[in-house]
């Protein structure tokens, strides 16, 4: 069949070009290593310059890379399915504001200089505590228009109370770290964070991933979906706390990296036959591919000016999303 | 035996009472047109059967209360065409009637030559197996109608409730719904279809039940029901009666004389 030839193809390529993009972002950086001496250097015992660079720094910054973007994909994916809505973005339940709120607190009381884990933490905190509200607010009876709309209030109130800190920000320099570490980066992450990370993902992925089946029942709305023996109470929970589980512990180690899980999902959706089940696996592994690419890019295009990963997703991805935007409006008029 | 049986049902919708003590079995073989105005409550009396709306009284789907059953037994005993046929995502005509198979595959397991076979029937039970590899949301109203009722065909469910699944078709593929869920009923299934087409119910179900203001006025054969008396004191119209091949024609003609609406208010 033609229709699953073409996804079968897309899901091969796009593996390809994560497995590609991973190991060029071990590659390269300002040390310069060449690429036997990276790889040896990556699984040997050693101590030395090279085997700390690599082991220390690039890796974590890999493999951040890779988990943050399947992230998002997989995450903008599911909300896209479950909103029905191709605008939909894993930002709009109010956790990528909320985890950024956690961490710039975390800067704000100094916390986190004493303390270095102290920053994915408060912001995996304050995520926990937003999509308990937005939960909360959705109620059981689940009304999705509710949900969105809790979303909104609770990411205004979160990026309030972040410029409330930066207003009160006695101290010039923790405004600008604030401002920096909002603006979403890879730099300098260690194997802690990927290990803090790790197990929200994970937790986070299980929940999405699951939600396959009925994502393709609400292409045809949710009474249909209920009729077809979809439980909606069952996935909303599930896309709610796996969105907020997976994309609460990104921001807490990346800050936000806006435009991926909006762009990504919106992209691929034609190489899926429009099937939302198909588009998690596929938009996850874009995801990663963009991600990593973006991280690759900012080291590339200005390796001394510490370009930040959220300012390149956004400069690159919103004139593409006009642009798909506007190639859509075509194909309806 | 009876494959749904209602008793005293009655529900709200933001706070408006709208369905007022309702009771009806439908027995395997029937085909039954749930006709009524605009308003009457036949959509909601149908979302109340699928549990779509909260409602009291008791509602037995095959044997078992529609309270207990889990979502996906429910699935395998009632299939439901819902009145929007709004589809969000350009999917291919074959992949949306597959989805009527999503009750039956146990978890992770891809579709089985059993399933195939369901999806292919009732596609061409429907005329859209010439449809097949087009996208759901390129398809005319009328074709995304008959996909939708092939949906929910490949569901194989003992009961059918379709709310305006008629609408919007043409004569041929009108009549060509109707004689389907009529071979459906002959097997042994139930169908409760609501429509506003009094014409076609008249022609082609088994038993009519009329709604007015949430509450059943009529119920019975065609001929008991569609009466010149309940056209006019419920829809407020004057119609032509005839009869073609022993089967009952009926056809508004016009708004019926003032007095007869003030009965109504």
């Amino acid at each position: 069949m033609n229709d699953a030839r073409r996804y079968q193809m897309a899901l091969a390529a796009l593996t390809l070009a994560t497995l590609i993009l991973f190991c060029l972002s071990l590659l390269v950086g300002p040390a310069g290593i060449g690429f036997i001496d990276s790889v040896s250097a990556l699984f040997s015992e050693r101590r030395d310059a090279i085997a700390l660079i690599m082991q220390e720094i690039r890796l974590p910054r890999a493999l951040l890379g890779l988990m943050v973007g399947a992230t998002l994909g997989l995450s903008g994916a599911v909300l896209q399915g479950y909103l029905r809505n191709p605008l939909a973005e894993p930002a709009l339940i109010g956790v990528s504001a909320s985890a950024s709120l956690g961490a710039v607190l975390a800067i704000y009381t100094w916390l986190s200089a004493v303390f270095p884990p102290a920053l994915p933490l408060a912001a995996l905190a304050a995520s926990v505590v937003a999509v308990l509200i937005v939960q909360a607010m959705a109620g059981r009876r689940g009304s999705v228009l509710t949900l969105i709309l809790a979303g909104v209030a609770v990411s205004s109130f979160a990026g309030a109370m972040t410029s409330l800190a930066l207003n009160l920000s006695s101290n010039p320099f923790a405004a600008l770290e604030i401002m920096f570490w909002m603006l979403g980066s890879l730099t300098d992450r260690s194997m802690t964070h990927v290990w803090l990370a790790l197990p929200f993902m994970l937790a986070g992925w299980a929940a999405l991933l699951t939600l396959g089946r009925a994502l393709d029942a609400l292409t045809l709305g949710g009474d249909t979906a209920a009729s077809l023996g979809v439980d909606m109470r069952r996935v909303q929970f599930l896309a709610v706390f796996g969105t907020a589980a997976s994309v609460g512990a990104a921001t807490a180690v990346t800050g936000a990296i806006g435009f991926v899980g909006l762009v990504v999902p919106h992209l691929l959706r034609p190489l899926t036959g429009g099937q939302p089940s198909r588009l998690l696996p596929t938009s996850a592994l874009g995801g990663a591919s963009v991600v990593l690419a973006a991280d690759i890019l900012v080291r590339i295009v200005a390796p001394e000016r510490d370009l930040k990963l959220g300012v390149l997703t956004a400069i690159v991805g919103a004139p593409f999303f006009l642009w798909l935007v506007w190639r859509e409006r075509r194909k309806v008029a | 035996m009876t494959l749904l049986s209602v008793s005293h049902l009655s529900a709200a919708l933001g706070g408006r009472p709208v369905l007022h003590d309702i009771s009806f079995d439908v027995g395997p073989g029937e085909l039954v047109g749930l006709i009524g105005p605009n308003g009457a409550g036949k959509s909601t009396l149908l979302r109340a059967l699928m549990g779509l709306t909260p409602a009291s009284g008791a509602i037995v789907l095959d044997g078992e209360d529609g309270g207990d059953l889990t979502a996906t037994r429910r699935a395998l005993k009632v299939a439901y065409m819902a009145q929007s046929r709004d589809v969000a995502w350009a999917m291919p005509v074959e992949a949306l009637v597959a989805l009527g198979r999503l009750p039956h595959l146990p978890r992770l397991s891809p579709m089985r030559a059993a399933d195939r076979a369901a999806v292919d029937a009732a596609m061409r039970l429907m005329d859209v197996e010439a449809h097949r590899d087009r996208q759901a949301t390129a398809l005319s109203g009328g074709e995304l109608a008959r996909v939708l009722a092939a949906r929910a065909l490949a569901q194989e469910t003992p009961l059918l409730l379709a709310d305006e699944p008629a609408a919007g078709l043409d004569p041929s593929h009108q009549i060509g719904l109707m004689q389907v869920f009529h071979s459906l009923a002959q097997e042994g299934r139930s169908v409760v279809v609501s429509t506003h087409d009094l014409g076609l119910a008249a022609r082609s179900c088994t038993r009519l039940i009329l709604l007015d203001r949430g509450r059943v006025v009529a119920d019975g054969t065609p001929e008991a029901v569609v009466t010149a008396n309940n056209l006019k004191s419920v829809y407020g119209v004057e119609a032509y009666f005839g009869e073609v091949e022993g089967r009952m024609v009926v056809l508004p003609l016009g708004l019926s004389t003032p007095s007869s609406k003030e009965h109504r208010a």
